[in-house]
């Protein structure tokens, strides 16, 4: 797996390679640590901190490159990414960011507009990827759980995936059946309804990788019910799609992508 | 010999197109739309013999006693539009200043918002499940009154401070030609028959029929699952769901008509938690259309400036917390109408809560 591993040599930076360095435990790395400045007069700092960071993966990575790069952070990561044509980006996300950041954007939120392959979010500590809470919203094609398959197929040894569907809807009038409003996966499974049609496919593929599953429903508003359920069942990574969309998508659709990489706890991989 | 080839597939288009046309919804627009203009002329002869009745009697004579009464006033008739365009006429008549009608204007707009929440206490005292069928009904009035809190103090600093008075339409030449030329033979027949009390009454209770046929006017909306079904389920952007519903309402001109045009976008009548609330705050911007509509008809720029500061106000309040505190914002009117439902005695207790709120202010 090609990972470009964007630091800057913070304390989230510092979590993103701890992170890597918990991935090469199990598998097969090939990194290339990736620093952005914004002028030449930062070029010496940023040297100094890709060898440090370079020496230190070198312990558990067998491939390790550096590359220094100057510009807009965002659109430099997403340019190596493109041009190296890496399997995976991954950085660390601050905490709290100012008022202007927040109205700006972060880097993080520019690169996820763009994504030309699944970028991990290291957040808080790093973990051994073990369980995952995959969040599939079902609306998409091709089914996010598939264009994990297709991206990060490695990343699926030896794990236990939590298929995770999020009904956010209430009943428009009254007098409606709204059973479906409170159901389980199994009643929505057995109710043939789209969000039980989504889990069923899920668990057939994963059922196909042989890779243990399990299916559930939650009823709320999305994001919350996904940091709720991240929480809860202390999960190793969440796994969301990056929702862009095209066109009319882009305009007119939340990115529930950016409020959830904001509101949970711990580690995100964003699938494109 | 060309020329008459060339006309003739337009001419069948035209004839194409016509048939497509239902006439029968375009009539009933026309006569609805001509009651409601002979309604509120009704009403504008009636509300002066009305005013030592409002005035005196119900001494409604404050911001707060007349917030009441636009809300009560709501509530028994079942409808807000009618109490809006009374307000504008007690104001034409001198019965109400401009702070009093802005607020039994808003005391409408609360009344009404009972209308969907009602439907689905029926339902509930029918044993259907509590949130299944009030969310829609609490989720409206709770928005509805939260936005119009701060609308009140907005629109009220909007109106003592003379902001908005610049903007002011008449009703123009036309259509005081119209009026002069049809209705007001049709009002002189009615002034002759009915005393000057009943004209009002007698006003109130055509705008109901137009309101009614115009809600007949309205396009089917039989949208199979399959059509629109991914669309109803993605979750939109705030802003985008704010608009949708500004403009269904403009076209509705009623917050519960467009909350029940959203049933068909989904086989199952389910909507998003996360566009229904800015959806609902579009819908109150534009439900004061016929208001304003009305307040032309009166003749009264103060009226129309009245009704302009609402919807400047609930467009304002509304934008501010959808850029500002949304998710909070939303969430607390989630966590509210989750507690409502919780239990029957929350439930009870917030529907004595909205009928003893309005008496209250009804006694300041």
């Amino acid at each position: 797996m090609r990972v470009l591993l964007a630091t800057k040599g913070s304390a989230h930076s510092e979590v993103a390679v701890q992170m890597l360095l918990e991935l090469a435990r199990t598998l097969t790395i090939s990194a290339t640590v990736l620093t952005v400045i914004k002028d030449k007069g930062e070029t010496e700092t940023a040297a100094t901190l890709m060898s440090q960071t370079a020496a230190l993966l070198e312990t558990a990575v067998a491939d390790v490159q550096t590359r220094l790069r100057m510009g807009d952070a965002a659109a430099e990561i997403l340019r190596e990414a493109t041009e190296g044509r890496y399997d995976l980006i991954l950085t660390g996300r601050r905490a709290a960011h100012s008022m202007l950041r927040r109205i700006l954007g972060s880097v993080t939120q520019h690169l996820l507009t763009k994504l030309p392959c699944p970028l991990l979010i290291a957040k808080e500590r790093a973990r051994p990827i073990r369980t995952v809470l995959l969040c599939d919203s079902g609306e998409f094609a091709p089914p996010l759980l598939q264009r994990l398959v297709d991206s990060l197929p490695e990343l699926l040894q030896d794990v236990h995936i939590t298929c995770l569907h999020v009904m956010s809807q209430i009943s428009a009038r009254p007098g409606l059946p709204g059973e479906q409003l409170r159901a389980a996966a199994e009643d929505l499974i057995k109710a043939h309804a789209p969000e039980g049609e989504w889990l069923q496919r899920d668990s057939r593929i994963l059922a196909g990788l042989e890779v243990t599953h399990d299916l559930k429903v939650r009823h709320g508003l999305v994001v919350d019910e996904i940091a709720a359920e991240a929480r809860g069942g202390d999960y190793d990574v969440v796994v969301i799609g990056a929702h862009r969309g095209m066109g009319w998508a882009q305009l007119m659709l939340d990115n529930l992508a950016r409020q959830i990489v904001a509101e949970v706890d711990r580690p995100v991989l964003v699938v494109p | 010999m060309q020329r008459r080839f060339a006309l003739q597939p337009l001419w069948a288009q035209f004839i194409k197109q016509a048939r497509r046309v239902n006439w029968r919804k375009v009539a009933l627009f026309i006569v609805s739309l001509l009651l409601f203009i002979l309604a509120i002329a009704l009403m504008k002869e009636g509300a002066q013999a009305l005013t030592p009745l409002v005035r005196d009697r119900f001494a409604i004579n404050n911001a707060a006693n007349s917030l009441g009464f636009g809300w009560f006033f709501a509530y028994v008739i079942m409808s807000g539009s009618p109490v809006a365009a009374a307000a504008l006429t007690f104001f034409d008549a001198g019965a109400l200043d401009r702070v009093a009608a802005f607020t039994m204007i808003t005391g409408s707009r609360l009344g009404a918002s009972f209308i969907v929440l009602f439907i689905g206490f029926i339902y509930v005292l029918r044993g259907r499940n509590r949130a299944t069928s009030l969310s829609m009904g609490l989720l409206s009035f709770t928005v509805t009154g939260t936005l119009h809190f701060f609308v009140l103090l907005l629109g009220g600093l909007f109106l003592r401070t003379g902001a908005l008075d610049n903007v002011r339409l008449g009703s123009g030449g036309l259509l005081t030609a119209f009026t002069d030329v049809v209705l007001d033979p049709v009002v002189a027949l009615f002034v002759r028959f009915l005393p000057n009390w009943a004209l009002f009454l007698a006003g109130l209770g055509v705008i109901m029929v137009s309101f009614s046929l115009f809600d007949k006017c309205l396009p089917e909306m039989a949208l199979k699952e399959s059509q629109v079904g991914r669309v109803s389920r993605l979750v939109y952007r705030p802003l985008v769901m704010f608009s949708l519903g500004g403009l269904v309402t403009l076209v509705s001109m009623s917050v519960s008509v467009s909350l029940s045009i959203l049933v068909p976008l989904s086989a199952r009548g389910f909507v998003r938690r996360e566009n229904v609330i800015p959806y609902i705050m579009g819908a109150n911007v534009t439900t004061f259309i016929d208001t304003l509509f009305a307040a032309v008809l009166l003749n009264n720029p103060a009226a129309f400036t009245i009704v302009l500061a609402q919807m400047v106000s609930v467009t304002i309040v509304s934008l501010l917390v959808q850029v500002t505190i949304f998710r909070p914002y939303e969430r607390a009117m989630l966590a509210f109408v989750g507690w409502v439902t919780a239990r029957n005695r929350n439930m009870a207790l917030f529907m004595v809560g909205i009928f003893v709120i309005p008496a209250l202010l009804l006694l300041l």
